[in-house]
């Protein structure tokens, strides 16, 4: 069976609005207009035709800045049972978590999460086909409000395998959070990797949390 | 009903047998009830997906806390 290798991503679209005029024009420039339009409706067509799972485009725009590469140096890792290795910068920490996985933060005052980075092996259901579901289902079932998904792709480049991701946003009882979560199968094993922080300050934090999910080995 | 010495029983003009719960009520003039169904009992509550404990339940971890939610697929 042949494979795709090409990713495929997924945003939010967007719409364009007109306004009119009244139709005070003669026979001919009314061709000239009707003609004007049936060439922007095919552009149209062709512009939102393509901007859904193609299986031939590049990584756009909301996945761009996953660049597979090594950790900066200084930074430490985190590596699970299963294999995979997490890697977080100096000021982050370890952070209770679940069996089998790792959970570092880097805590605010009164244990805030300002940002924070979790590895833990597949563990359900989820798969790279329904990766851009599971995700937020899930994040549904944890109990959250307002889950949103904002973009998803598949069959991106890891440094060890390929992935489908998604980036929501979801609300708890606390905060409202942004994340990136991947499903990223290697040649040995298939994980997670989460990378979120408050949705309020997502900048101050998102070029870390790109750069922790572009070192993620599964 | 029974009455000097005997059961008696209510007949139509043909000579059939009429409930005599149905006699009363055909007596007051409206059609007899029927019997009020059984409340259904409620459905248990639905479990938050993959039943993820708050309020620091569970193992306490980030999720478990209005903290953000951590890479396990349902276990």
């Amino acid at each position: 069976m042949a494979v795709t290798r090409t990713p495929t991503t997924t945003a939010v679209r967007t719409t364009a609005t007109a306004v009119s005029e009244p139709m005070t024009r003669t026979p001919a420039k009314v061709s000239i207009v009707v003609g004007v339009v049936a060439l922007a409706a095919v552009l149209i067509v062709g512009v939102t035709s393509g901007g859904g799972h193609s299986g031939h485009r590049p990584a756009s725009a909301p996945f761009a800045w996953l660049q597979p590469a090594a950790p900066p140096a200084a930074w430490k890792v985190a590596r699970i049972p299963s294999g995979a290795t997490l890697a977080y910068p100096p000021g982050w920490r370890p952070v209770k978590t679940d069996a089998g996985t790792a959970s570092v933060a880097l805590l605010g005052s009164g244990g805030r999460y300002d940002g924070f980075l979790n590895a833990t092996p597949k563990s359900g259901r989820e798969t790279a086909a329904n990766w851009s579901r599971f995700r937020p289902d899930h994040n549904r079932g944890e109990g959250n409000r307002n889950v949103r998904l904002l973009a998803s792709a598949e069959n991106l480049a890891f440094r060890s395998g390929r992935g489908s991701c998604v980036i929501d946003i979801y609300t708890t009882s606390k905060a409202t959070f942004r994340e990136i979560a991947c499903l990223v199968s290697g040649p040995d094993s298939t994980a997670v990797v989460v990378a979120a922080a408050p949705n309020a300050g997502w900048e101050h934090q998102a070029a870390t949390l790109e750069r922790a999910v572009s070192s993620f080995v599964p | 009903m029974v009455a000097f010495g005997g059961a008696w029983f209510v007949v139509s003009p043909s000579g059939a047998q009429v409930p005599s719960h149905a006699a009363k009520a055909s007596r007051a003039g409206h059609a007899a009830k029927p019997a009020p169904k059984p409340a259904a009992p409620k459905p248990a509550p639905k479990p938050s997906g993959n039943g993820i404990p708050q309020n620091n339940g569970g193992d306490q971890d980030a999720d478990n806390n209005g903290g953000p939610d951590d890479g396990d697929g349902g276990i």
